[in-house]
């Protein structure tokens, strides 16, 4: 008798337990479809990631408007990849793109990764879905170090006292008469 | 002085300061060596190979000063390094951070390869109006062989001609295809003249790290591909297209070797890459043929990444050895064997095998077309067969100093040749983080290759017999 009361308090628990599980699981199961990923990880592991959602990040590099669509060249340290967004796909207004003196804006991909694209010739690319800028680009300013100019004067300054001789000597040389 | 004036232009500070006191330090040194040795003495044929030598090595380092001041290097031996790839026409680059370069060090890194590509002493012989006597022996010494004009000065000035003709219109091309693959105004500008430098002159760097993938464009791959194919053809046969000849490229020995081996290697590349990696068709035209041509040509543009050629099979890697050992035409920009010695040391062992098969009192000769009907020579054959050999040489040598700093046979090889034959494709040994041995080891390969060896060999005999005086 003890034990059958036991288990009826019991099963609800064990019942509440399993469900919970089955619904977390579900939910790791789906966030596994869409992995968060760096560029560069993409393509050490591209078999596994191929025709795969996945979310990248990183710096604008440029942004190629096409008759169909626009490609944002995306950049990380050392990999960068190409990011196709067909007319269908809202993009944020990306300001800053990387260059000298400026660093890109940051953005987010949602998209499928191709290793070999077949709506473009074999191309390494992602299909983005959805696209956010996650951090705002910026303008370096650019200052000379007073060292630099106070080498370029002297450095000018010996061009110029050098220059000056060899022309003289130059002169002397073709002006000089026999005797 | 030109990048300095872009950099003013363009509101880049630094560069300009930096590109200021580069010509101020070369300008002294230059006037001071004027000075120095001011006494004229008339120089031998040997002399002047001796002097193309210490120029190729000289003028490289002189231009490596704004790349060093830019910050992008991690020593000055990294700058040299790419300073010696872009006059002589590799493409290798040991660049750090490529895409925040400015336009105007952009611009002096793809100029670099426009004048080496013409040749430096060429550029100077283009300024100078005596040293006749001179002009021979620095137009040979720079690894060209054939005069396509009956003096000198007519031969680089026509060089000159069709190299500008052909700047402006490929420049006007790619412009046109630049924007309408997106790039904007000023980017589309400045990408289409360096795009254009590197493809002509068979150099190869880039303007962005992710090579010619970032322009997405299939029109753009196949205008470089002309651009390239251009570029590996023999000044001689420019001059026929010029004079509308057009049948002396079908009928050219260099065209028609070149023809030859592109087919073979592109059937063998195909099919070694086949067996592991799947394609489709789109894919594998695009691919293949614009990494074989660029091996080929000896250009080093790549429309895939550096990680992705690494993992191609090994026995893919092969066929763009062997076309990059190979090499385009002579009298061009690019590097390597070249097709007239690849032809000619043919035509060499098929004569031979025939006078193994003939009775001795038959005498056996071969004749080429090249330009017009000739013969072949003994003389010519051994002066090709030592050439090949020293370039032979200078791969495996290169491939065993890369296995030292415990690369595989075939990536050291790889990139071995790839230096050697001024080419510029890589597997990913050359990097910023490069050690110093292997840096030397390819500015050395970069700049003997580039000479073919001839004057370099000379100069080590002057130096050497002079120490034994």
């Amino acid at each position: 008798m003890i034990r059958i009361k036991i288990m009826r308090k019991l099963f609800p628990k064990i019942v509440f337990c399993f469900l919970f599980l089955l619904l977390t699981g579900g939910i790791f199961v789906s966030s596994g479809e869409t992995s968060e990923t760096s560029i560069s990880g993409l393509f050490v592991n591209e078999q596994a990631y191929n025709n795969k959602e996945v979310i990248v990040q990183g710096e604008v590099l440029d942004v190629l408007s096409q008759k169909t669509g626009r490609w944002i060249n995306l950049r990380e340290k050392n990999a960068a990849i190409g990011v196709w967004c067909g007319k269908d796909v809202k993009l944020p207004e990306i300001e800053h793109f990387t260059g000298f003196n400026q660093r890109g804006d940051v953005i987010k991909v949602r998209g499928i990764f191709h290793s070999s694209c077949p709506d473009h010739w074999g191309e390494k690319d992602i299909h983005a879905l959805f696209v956010h800028v996650v951090r705002k680009g910026f303008r370096i300013e650019e200052e000379v170090p007073s060292e630099k100019i106070k080498l370029v004067f002297l450095w000018g300054c010996l061009f110029a006292a050098s220059f000056v001789f060899f022309a003289a000597g130059k002169l002397r040389e073709k002006y000089r008469r026999p005797n | 002085m030109v990048p300095a004036v872009i950099a003013w232009f363009l509101k880049e500070k630094n560069p300009g300061v930096d590109f200021l006191l580069a010509f101020f330090i070369a300008e002294s040194a230059g006037l001071f060596l004027m000075a120095a040795f001011s006494q004229r003495k008339e120089l031998n044929y040997s002399l002047t190979f001796l002097l193309v030598s210490a120029v190729w090595m000289i003028v490289p380092l002189f231009g490596a000063l704004p790349l060093w001041m830019s910050g992008h290097f991690k020593s000055f031996l990294g700058a040299f390094f790419d300073s010696m790839s872009g006059f002589t026409t590799t493409g290798l680059s040991v660049i750090q951070s490529l895409d925040t370069v400015p336009f105007s060090l952009n611009f002096w890194r793809h100029f670099m390869m426009f004048l080496g590509g013409q040749g430096i002493i060429i550029v100077a012989l283009s300024f100078a109006a005596t040293a006749a006597s001179l002009g021979l022996g620095l137009y040979a010494g720079e690894a060209r062989e054939e005069k396509i004009l009956p003096d000198i000065f007519s031969t680089v000035r026509f060089i000159w001609l069709v190299s500008i003709v052909c700047f402006l219109l490929g420049s006007a091309a790619l412009f046109f295809l630049s924007r309408h693959s997106g790039l904007p105004l000023k980017k589309a500008i400045f990408h289409s003249a360096f795009l254009f430098m590197a493809a002509f002159d068979t150099g190869g760097f880039t303007p962005q790290a992710m090579n010619i993938f970032y322009y997405h464009s299939i029109a753009i791959e196949t205008a470089t591909v002309v651009l390239m194919l251009l570029g590996s053809l023999n000044f001689n046969l420019h001059y026929c297209l010029w004079k509308k000849k057009r049948a002396e490229i079908f009928k050219n020995i260099e065209t028609r070797t070149f023809f030859l081996s592109a087919t073979f290697l592109f059937l063998f590349l195909s099919a070694s890459v086949l067996i592991s990696l799947r394609f489709s068709f789109g894919e594998f035209f695009r691919k293949i043929f614009y990494q074989l041509i660029s091996a080929h040509t000896g250009c080093g543009f790549s429309n895939i990444s550096v990680k992705e050629l690494a993992g191609w099979p090994n026995l893919a890697l092969i066929p763009l050895i062997l076309a990059m050992a190979l090499g385009g035409g002579i009298g061009s920009t690019t590097g390597g064997i070249k097709m007239m010695r690849v032809a000619l040391l043919m035509k060499a062992i098929k004569s031979e095998i025939k006078s193994w098969i003939f009775p001795a009192r038959v005498k056996i000769y071969e004749k080429y077309h090249h330009i017009q009907d000739l013969v072949l020579k003994d003389k010519r054959v051994r002066l090709v067969f030592v050439v090949f050999l020293f370039y032979i040489f200078s791969y495996f040598a290169g491939a065993v100093i890369g296995m030292f700093y415990g690369h595989s046979f075939l990536s050291s090889l790889f990139e071995s040749v790839s230096a050697c034959a001024n080419v510029g494709l890589s597997l990913g040994i050359t990097s910023a983080s490069m050690p110093a041995g292997l840096k030397i080891t390819y500015i050395i390969q970069m700049w003997a290759g580039r000479l073919e060896f001839i004057s370099i060999i000379v100069s080590l005999g002057l130096i050497f017999s002079a120490f034994k005086k």
